[in-house]
């Protein structure tokens, strides 16, 4: 049984990392504490550093890289945000670090708990993104988070995300593997022109043209295509090694679904449980779990989607001025395909750890029922805000003073 | 009338400002406009160039400007450089050139000369920007805008650049001197609309990051840039005075000076800026400064 | 000096050079000298990190000035990037993966990085003892931009954020350096290359953070002619406006004491920065204002 926190330090320790650039952070810092105390021991060789900032911590990381260490690094949301120029330039190195991101909401307001605000904030930094379910997804990630990384076609950064408190905190059994698994999996890690001095190599000159900004900035788009590929070989070797195996999207009860409900990470646990409940009830209803986030598996949502009459984007982020952030790249996937979805309704929930239960996925299933018998596909994001919910909020309110009164509310659906 | 204009100098002779001042005096006569510098990281010396667009009617386009009707040319030595400034300048365009000589037919160009460096040194008694004058110059020879317009134009960038007042009058001074005796030229293309053609795309391949990363494996290759053109004087060395007691060598921040064994210094010529930090500091006075003008 | 130095007169200056001609910064660049210097004394097996500030102009797609390796990184980040470099290298070393290349990590900024924003990650770097050499090009503004007020700029210069004079002085960077009491901490000037090449080597007889602050006259920035960089680099040191220094451990010795020190006017009116001081009419309060504070700061120097 381990947490999450548990399963990324487990995750590091088995890819025998050489180095862990440190600061802590709320849901995180356990992930640091455990490797903290395992490089003291001696039960993971690895250098352990104390930093000061999450920017100089992922600079760090990025550079250690460079000479050649296998690096792990861990932050969450506001860290992350700390740290956003730092996130470009490692990707902008090609420094092939691991980063294990605790999702978080984003302040202001402050908040601890889960959303997605901070990890889809740095979607197009170049990191390649796998968003884990489960604790035990969250180590294998790791492991496949480094060959992926590493690989001399692909050389980006990676970053694992599992969700703060419903996976950071959660306990669960999780499978560790052994060493002589891991070595027969993961090769030892060396970069092609190591930064030791012996190498003559001067990385990331200042560009005062727009045409090679534009031919490096490409390479990093063309191998971060080529990793889907890449991670559908590792995943392979993994499987065969581990004896279990992980696509970039999850189909679940996809083969005769009318209605799908798209989703990424831990509160997919939730909507699993929904799909099922809908199922016994007789509704042709599956789910599409997004594993890989970067790149964006585009031709497998479209495929994992076709013949479907209606889809639920499921999102626990809300950007102002947008609404979720993968819901345009969802519509996208799905625009070139001959036969559409005749709606893709989106919906929102969860933001900083507000719950949900399968009776969302039963509001989202016939909030998708109705926009295929009326044609009419709702504009705007609906938040899933449950009535009980709303009085326990209007009691907050009021608390703090803010007129409650003047406050209405419609109900959906 | 639609007109773009590309003025090429170097680093310091103002050539940002030049371009600024043909572009509000063009204002000021009623035209659209837009300019634009070109930043680069370039520095003193390096050869810099901003770009003008006139027309009687919205302007079109934005940024660099390819195809000019006319060049400005504010120092001759640019002429040599690579890329030229003529570069990409339309048939029966114009060049408009700072030159104390004449100029022969430039590829059958037509030419406004002007010795816009002496007229400055004389008016505003030190050598640097002489952005005013080729302003006026370009204002002159391309009929964009009168004198008035263009007086008041440098009196505004002048101000702009929060030079003190006598100075900025000392800059309209040449300004008006410019424009009276500065010749005109006759540009064919200001009229035509020039065909587009459909651009070649290309399809650049995915490399492995080895070989696309950004990087630089030719460590210490700048020698090949050839910094020598910013240079206006030169320093030269006595080697009959010379005492070979490496100070020169010492001092030179571009490395530019290396010795022989016997501690012979030797100047790269190719890339000297012309800093002239070794003909001041040489305690023998062994190094001489040629050409421009000297502390 | 009485220690074991290679470095006696000029002449012995090492010929090795580790810039190239053709760098795309100004002429007449006093860090360029600094930089060029600093190599010299220590040698080949060097690393250099960069960041954003005129010196990063040395690595320029597709051209680089330096022979030495080196990265590029983020502005507030250089001790970070030096730390992470050092911090690899040395895990590698421990599992036997290289050979211990005894290789140094060089650090340039300028001040902007050092006095603003790379001050906490410097602080913190000092802090963990890192084993590296940081060299701060002190041109008192921010070069590479235009000529911006930074915390370096110093009382009554202009700069283009403040036109009409900063009325702020200059923080002490060495002293700020020197609380965190790394190992050594140094001043050095081009004009004294000597003195320079002293310091680098003698720093690397300690393991730790061995910093240095460089004064950088910047013809461009400063207005000043570039004929003129060194003579105004010995004017800042015989005025007595840049003090020659060092510090082991957290005691101070200064390595050049002017004897009878020239009036920080003489320095001021070579720079255009310092021009309204003179012109239209004569600021005797502040030449006066900065007098003393040179004055006071030499009251206190005991040797």
């Amino acid at each position: 049984m381990l947490t999450g926190n548990m399963s990324a330090a487990w995750g590091a320790r088995v890819a025998d990392v050489d180095y862990v650039a440190a600061y802590p952070i709320t849901p995180q810092s356990e992930i640091v504490e455990t490797l903290s105390k395992w490089t003291s021991t001696g039960e993971l060789n690895a250098k352990f550093v104390n930093f000061e900032s999450e920017h100089s911590m992922i600079t760090a990381a990025g550079a250690a890289s460079l000479t050649g260490a296998r690096v792990f690094t861990a932050t969450s949301s506001q860290g992350l945000f700390y740290a956003f120029e730092a996130l470009y330039t490692v990707a902008g190195w090609r420094a092939p670090i691991l980063l294990v991101n605790v999702a978080r909401g984003v302040g202001m307001p402050m908040v601890l708990q889960v959303e997605h605000g901070d990890v889809l904030a740095a979607r197009d930094s170049g990191f390649l993104q796998l968003h884990a379910e489960t604790c035990q997804e969250t180590l294998d990630f790791i492991l496949i988070g480094y060959r992926l990384a590493e690989d001399r076609r692909i050389l980006l950064p990676v970053m694992v995300n599992m969700d703060g408190f419903t996976l950071s905190f959660a306990r669960e059994p999780v499978e560790i593997p052994d060493k002589s698994q891991v070595e027969d999996f993961l090769p030892r890690y060396s970069y092609p022109r190591p930064l030791t001095g012996d190498e003559q190599v001067a990385y990331a000159p200042t560009m005062t043209e727009g045409v090679p900004y534009t031919f490096f900035k490409y390479q990093m788009y063309a191998a971060s295509i080529e990793a889907k590929h890449v991670f559908k070989q590792i995943v392979r070797d993994f499987s065969r090694v581990f004896g279990r195996g992980y696509d970039v999207l999850e189909s679940f009860m996809m083969d005769d679904a009318e209605y799908a409900v798209v989703c990424s990470n831990s509160y997919s646990s939730i909507i699993r449980a929904g799909v099922k409940a809908l199922r016994r009830r007789g509704v042709k209803v599956g789910m599409a779990r997004l594993r890989m986030i970067r790149p964006f598996p585009r031709e497998e949502l479209a495929k994992a989607l076709e013949g479907v009459e209606a889809v639920a984007v499921f999102e626990q982020n809300l950007a102002p001025g947008r609404g979720g952030a993968l819901y345009p790249e969802i519509v996208e996937a799905l625009y070139h395909m001959p036969e559409k979805p005749k709606a893709v309704v989106p919906f929102i929930g969860g933001l900083g750890g507000a719950n949900i239960g399968p009776e969302e996925v039963a509001y989202m299933v016939r909030v998708c029922e109705k926009a295929v018998k009326t044609g009419i596909v709702p504009q705007h994001p609906t938040l899933l805000l449950r009535e009980d919910d709303w009085s326990k909020l209007r009691e907050s309110l009021k608390v703090s003073g803010l007129p409650v009164e003047k406050m209405g509310v419609v109900h959906h659906v | 009338m639609k007109l773009e204009l590309r003025l090429h100098g170097r680093g310091g002779q103002g050539i940002k400002t030049a371009g600024r001042v043909v572009g509000t005096a063009a204002f000021h006569e009623g035209y659209h406009v837009q300019d634009s510098p070109m930043y680069g990281p370039e520095r003193r010396g390096a050869h810099v160039s901003s770009f003008v667009r006139i027309s009687d009617e919205q302007i079109e386009g934005r940024g660099y400007i390819f195809h000019p009707d006319a060049v400005v040319v504010a120092d001759t030595s640019l002429l040599e450089t690579s890329p030229s400034p003529l570069q990409g300048l339309k048939k029966g365009g114009a060049i408009i050139i700072n030159t104390p000589g004449g100029v022969g037919a430039l590829n059958g160009y037509r030419v406004a000369a002007y010795d816009v460096s002496s007229s400055a040194s004389r008016i505003l008694g030190r050598r640097g920007a002489i952005s005013a004058g080729v302003g006026a110059l370009a204002c002159k020879a391309l009929g964009v805008a009168g004198l008035e317009s263009v007086l008041e134009a440098v009196k505004d960038e002048m101000h702009e650049l929060g030079l003190r007042d006598e100075v900025v009058e000392a800059n309209i001074r040449l300004a008006e001197e410019i424009y009276r005796n500065a010749p005109s030229v006759e540009i064919e293309s200001t009229t035509q609309r020039e065909e587009i053609t459909t651009a070649k795309i290309v399809e650049i391949p995915y490399l492995e990051p080895s070989s696309s990363t950004s990087m630089i494996l030719n460590l210490g290759n700048s020698r090949i840039k050839r910094t020598g053109a910013w240079r206006s004087s030169t320093p030269v060395i006595d080697y009959g005075r010379c005492t070979r007691c490496m100070i020169c060598f010492i001092y030179c921040p571009d490395a530019c000076i290396s010795l022989d064994e016997d501690l012979t210094p030797r100047i790269d010529y190719d890339n000297c800026k012309g800093c002239l930090i070794c003909f001041t500091e040489c305690p023998v006075k062994a190094v001489k400064a040629e050409g421009g003008e000297v502390a | 000096m009485s220690e074991q130095t290679s470095f006696k007169t000029l002449r012995d200056t090492p010929i090795s050079e580790y810039l190239t001609p053709g760098s795309p910064l100004c002429g007449g660049c006093g860090g360029e000298i600094i930089v060029k210097l600093a190599l010299k004394a220590l040698g080949p097996k060097t690393i250099l990190v960069s960041v954003p500030g005129c010196l990063a102009l040395f690595e320029l797609y597709p051209y680089t000035s330096l022979k030495t390796p080196m990265l590029f990184a983020p502005f507030p980040a250089g001790p970070a990037a030096a730390q992470g470099i050092v911090d690899g290298i040395e895990a590698l070393v421990s599992k036997g993966r290289v050979s211990n290349p005894g290789v140094k990590v060089l650090l340039l900024t300028g001040d902007g990085a050092a006095y603003d924003i790379g001050l906490q990650a410097t602080s913190a770097a000092i802090h963990r003892g890192l084993d590296f050499y940081y060299l701060c090009y002190d041109n008192e503004a921010y070069g590479n931009t235009g000529f911006q007020f930074s915390g370096s700029t110093p009382l009554a210069a202009s700069t283009s954020t403040t036109p009409a004079g900063s009325g702020l002085r200059k923080k002490d960077l060495f002293e700020i350096w020197r609380a965190h009491n790394p190992p050594y901490v140094a001043t050095v000037a081009a004009s004294r290359p000597v003195d320079l090449l002293r310091k680098f080597e003698k720093a690397q007889r300690f393991r730790g953070p061995k910093l240095f602050i460089a004064l950088g006259v910047c013809p461009t920035g400063w207005g000043s002619d570039p004929a003129l960089t060194v003579r105004l680099d010995k004017l800042a040191v015989e005025t007595g406006i840049f003090p020659l220094k060092e510090a082991v451990y957290g005691r101070v010795r200064h390595t050049y004491i002017p004897r009878s020190r020239k009036p920080v006017e003489e320095y001021l009116r070579h720079q255009r920065r310092f021009e309204h001081l003179f012109k239209p009419v004569r600021r005797d309060d502040l030449i006066r204002q900065i007098q003393e504070d040179v004055d006071r700061y030499w009251e206190n120097v005991r040797e």
